[in-house]
C-alpha cells in the first residue's frame, strides 16, 4: 500500500489522544484509512439511550473528498436511508479540505440532535417525521432501543459484541 | 421499371423523375435546379436561429466583455471584483444590477469579494501546512486577504477538484467564504508563483471560465449544446423562438402504440468546424429518422447487441467458393480473389443480379407455407436481422470511405506541396477543389441511408412503404457508386490522374447522392406526419 500521508497520520494520532466525548474512531489493522466509528445519541434526542456503529473510509484523494460514512447500525432518521447512508451538506458540496474527521462525527452527532425532514435521503421517514412528529420520534426511539447498543452495555463491555 | 402502387396514392414523391438508362449502367436525371432548390431549402431548415459560438468567443462575449456594460464606476469595484460578481449572478447582468443596488455591501460579501489587497504567492520558512501537514524549511503558500495561508499544492489540488462545479472557489476555511481572483484561479493551476504576472486581460483560456461557460450550458440546456464531437470544443446556440418543445419530446413514450409522429421537425446543426448533429438528443446527424425513433432503436440495438454482433464480424466466406473474403472499402461490390466471383457484401447474392439497379434492400417476405411453419417471434427476428445487418454494414463501410477519402486527401495534399518544386505536375487547385464537397455528400449520403434501414423498420406496411424502399434503392446504387469511384481513385497508380478525369462523374454522382437523399428525408417527414410510424414491432 502507498504510503499514508502525513495529514491522516495526525488526525488518527490526534483522535486517540484527544478523544471527542462520545466518539471512538479506531483504524482498522489491515486498512488505516478505514475507520470503525462509534456515536452516542445525544442526549435529548430519540437516540440518546444508544450508541451506533458507522464506518468511515478516507478515499485516496483525501483531504481534497470528503470522507465516506455510513452507518451500521439501523436507525430510524430522516436523513439517513435504509442503507445507512447520510445526507449531510459537509458530506458533499459543502466539503472542505480545511475539515476534518473529527469535525465531520460531530456534524453527525449533530444531525441526530436535529432531523431535518425538509432535505431528506430517506422520503418515508421524512414523511412521517412531517405529518407526526411525536409519533416519529417514538418509532425512533423504539428501533434504538431494537437495534443500537445500549450505552451502559457498550461502556462496561467495548469489546463483547452485544446485539 | 415498372409502375409503382405509391404513383397513384398521391404522394409527391415521384419515382419516375429519376431514369435509368439500362446500357450503360449509369444514372443520371436532367434537373440541376431542383437539385439547388432542394439544397437550398434543407440549408434554410439547417441554419435557422442557430448560433455558432467557438469557446474563447463565448467566454469573450457572454463572461469578459459583460464586465463594461454593467456601468458601475470603477471606483466603486474593479474589473477583477465585477467579474467575481458577474460569476456570482450566474452572468445575469439585470440580477446583479437589481443585488447591487438592493445592497451593495451584502452582494459583495456573497460573493466572497476581497476585502483588501491579496497576499497571494508567498515563500514561508519552516511552515506546517494544516491541510497536507507538511512542515518544510521552505513553502510556497498562497493566500487571500483574510490570510488563510496554504501551502501552493494544496491549493492547486483543492482548485482541481473544485473547478469542474464551475462555481466561484472560495478559501478552504469553510465560513471564510472569500472568492479566488479568476485570474489568481488560472496561475494556481498552472502552479506560477509570480505575483507580478496576473493578468485580467487574457481571460479566454481561463479555467474556472472555461467551467463556467461548462455550468452556464447544463443551466441553459434549451438553447445551449456542446459540439458533441471528440475533443471540440465549440457550441451552439439554439434562437429561443426557434427552440424545440423539447419536453414535449421526452414525453414521447416511443412504445406508446397510439404515437402519432409529432417530432418529424429534427434540428440538425452545424458548430463552427462543420461536426453535424441532432440539437436535441445530440446523436449524429439522425435523418430521416425522428429522435423518437432513434432512441427506441438505440434501446433495442443496446438490448440485443450481444445475440448479433457476430454480424459486425468483417469476413465472410465466397458464395461459390468459400474463401473468407475480408472487407477491404467503403462498397459492397466484392470480387472474390480465387475463383473471381462477384458478388454483394450484403446478401452475398451474385453481383449481376445488382449491377445498375441496386435491388438487394427490399425485405421479401417468406412464401405464406413457410411463414405458418416460423414462430411468430423468428419472424420478427427475421425482419430485424434484415435491418439491423444493412444498418450495420453501412455504418461499417462509412468507416471505410473515411479511410479512403484520408487517403486521397493525404496523396493531393502532397501533390500540391511537391507541385511547388516540381513543374511536371501541373494540376491546379481548381481541378482538385471539387473533392472536399464531394467527400462531405458521400460521407452525408451513406449516413442518411443507414439510418433509413431504421426507418424503414419502424415504417407500417403500406404502399408508402414500397415507394421509401424504392428510394432507398436509388440512394443505395448512388451511393455504392460515388464510393467505388473514390476506391477507384485510391487504388489506381496515378491518382492524380483519376481525380482530374473522374471529376465530372463524381460531381454529378455527388449531387444525385445528394437529390436522392433530400428527397427521401422529406418523404420520411411527410410519413411522421402521416403517423405511418409504429413502434408496435407485431405488425
Ligand atoms: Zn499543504
Ligand atoms: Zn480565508
Ligand atoms: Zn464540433
Ligand atoms: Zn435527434
Ligand atoms: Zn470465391
Ligand atoms: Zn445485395
Amino acid at each position: 500500500m502507498a504510503a499514508l500521508p502525513k495529514r491522516i497520520i495526525k488526525e488518527t494520532e490526534r483522535l486517540v489522544s484527544d478523544p471527542v466525548p462520545g466518539i471512538t474512531a479506531v483504524p482498522s489493522d489491515d486498512n488505516l484509512r478505514y475507520f470503525h466509528v462509534t456515536i452516542d445519541g445525544p442526549d435529548s434526542s430519540p437516540y440518546s439511550s444508544g450508541v451506533f456503529d458507522l464506518e468511515l473510509y478516507l478515499p485516496d484523494d483525501y483531504p481534497m473528498c470528503a470522507p465516506k460514512v455510513r452507518f451500521l447500525t439501523k436507525i430510524y432518521h430522516p436523513n439517513i436511508d435504509k442503507l445507512g447512508r447520510i445526507c449531510l451538506d459537509v458530506l458533499k458540496d459543502n466539503w472542505s479540505p480545511a475539515l476534518q474527521i473529527r469535525t465531520i462525527l460531530l456534524s453527525i452527532q449533530a444531525l441526530l440532535g436535529a432531523p431535518n425532514p425538509d432535505d431528506p435521503l430517506a422520503n418515508d421517514v421524512a414523511e412521517d417525521w412531517k405529518q407526526d412528529e411525536k409519533r416519529a420520534v417514538q418509532v425512533a426511539k423504539e428501533w434504538t432501543e431494537k437495534y443500537a447498543k445500549s450505552k451502559e452495555i457498550a461502556t462496561t463491555s467495548t469489546t463483547e459484541e452485544s446485539v | 421499371m415498372s409502375d409503382t402502387e405509391g404513383s397513384n396514392t398521391g404522394s409527391e414523391f415521384d419515382v419516375s423523375d429519376f431514369e435509368y438508362d439500362d446500357s450503360d449502367g449509369e444514372y443520371y436525371q436532367g434537373d440541376n435546379e431542383n437539385f439547388e432548390a432542394i439544397q437550398s431549402y434543407s440549408k434554410s431548415l439547417k441554419e435557422s436561429g442557430c448560433k455558432q459560438w467557438r469557446l474563447a468567443e463565448f467566454i469573450q462575449e457572454n463572461f469578459v466583455d459583460r464586465v463594461d456594460k454593467l456601468h458601475i464606476p470603477s471606483s466603486k469595484a474593479s474589473k477583477e471584483e465585477l467579474l467575481i460578481l458577474l460569476h456570482h449572478c450566474n452572468w445575469d447582468e439585470e440580477r446583479l444590477i437589481n443585488l447591487y443596488y438592493d445592497g451593495a455591501d451584502e452582494l459583495k460579501e456573497n460573493a466572497g469579494l476581497l476585502r483588501s489587497p491579496i497576499p497571494g504567492f508567498q515563500v514561508r520558512d519552516d511552515f506546517e501546512c494544516s491541510i497536507c501537514c507538511n512542515l518544510e524549511p521552505s513553502t510556497k503558500v498562497f493566500s487571500l486577504s483574510c490570510h488563510h495561508e496554504f501551502c501552493l499544492s494544496c491549493y492547486y489540488n483543492y482548485v482541481k477538484e473544485e473547478l469542474p462545479k464551475g462555481k466561484l472557489i472560495r478559501c478552504m476555511i469553510p465560513d471564510c467564504n472569500l472568492s479566488i481572483p479568476h485570474a489568481l484561479v488560472h496561475q494556481i493551476c498552472k502552479l506560477n508563483n509570480n505575483s507580478e504576472s496576473v493578468a485580467m486581460d487574457n481571460l479566454v483560456d481561463n479555467e474556472l471560465l472555461y467551467y463556467s461557460a461548462n455550468l452556464y450550458v447544463i443551466r441553459h440546456h434549451d438553447t445551449f449544446r456542446w459540439c458533441p464531437a471528440i475533443d471540440c470544443q465549440n457550441l451552439v446556440q439554439m434562437d429561443l423562438t426557434a427552440r424545440l418543445a423539447e419536453l414535449d419530446l421526452d414525453a414521447i413514450d416511443p412504445f406508446d402504440k397510439n404515437y402519432r409522429g409529432s417530432d418529424s421537425e429534427v434540428k440538425i446543426v452545424t458548430c463552427s468546424d462543420g461536426h453535424e448533429f441532432c440539437f436535441s438528443c445530440k446523436f449524429e446527424n439522425h435523418l430521416p429518422c425522428s429522435c423518437s425513433i432513434v432512441r427506441a432503436w438505440d434501446r433495442k440495438v443496446t438490448d440485443d447487441s450481444e445475440t448479433y454482433s457476430w454480424l459486425e464480424v468483417n469476413t465472410k466466406g465466397c458464395p461459390e467458393c468459400g474463401t473468407n473474403i475480408e472487407k477491404n472499402g467503403g462498397c459492397n461490390h466484392m470480387k472474390c480473389f480465387k475463383c473471381a466471383y462477384e458478388f454483394c457484401w450484403i446478401c452475398l447474392g451474385t453481383w449481376e443480379e445488382h449491377k445498375g439497379f441496386y435491388n438487394c434492400n427490399r425485405y421479401v417476405a417468406p412464401l405464406p407455407q413457410e411463414e405458418k411453419e416460423m414462430k411468430k417471434k423468428r419472424r420478427y427476428l427475421d425482419r430485424y436481422m434484415h435491418f439491423y445487418s444493412r444498418f450495420m454494414e453501412h455504418q461499417s463501410s462509412m468507416a471505410w470511405d473515411l479511410k479512403t477519402l484520408k487517403s486521397i486527401k493525404k496523396t493531393t495534399e502532397e501533390y500540391m506541396h511537391e507541385k511547388a518544386t516540381d513543374s511536371t505536375k501541373t494540376i491546379s487547385y481548381n481541378e482538385i477543389d471539387y473533392l472536399q464537397e464531394s467527400f462531405k455528400l458521400l460521407v452525408r449520403g451513406r449516413k442518411t441511408l443507414k439510418w433509413t434501414y431504421v426507418f424503414a423498420y419502424y415504417l407500417t406496411k403500406s404502399n408508402f412503404r414500397s415507394i421509401f424502399e424504392q428510394n432507398q434503392d436509388f440512394l443505395n446504387a448512388l451511393v455504392e457508386q460515388l464510393s467505388e469511384l473514390f476506391e477507384k481513385i485510391q487504388t489506381s497508380q496515378d491518382n492524380m490522374k483519376l481525380v482530374v478525369q473522374l471529376r465530372t462523374d463524381l460531381v454529378n454522382v455527388s449531387k444525385s447522392v445528394t437529390n436522392r437523399r433530400l428527397k427521401l428525408i422529406e418523404a420520411a417527414r411527410e410519413f411522421l406526419q402521416r403517423g405511418l410510424i409504429t413502434f408496435d414491432e407485431g405488425f
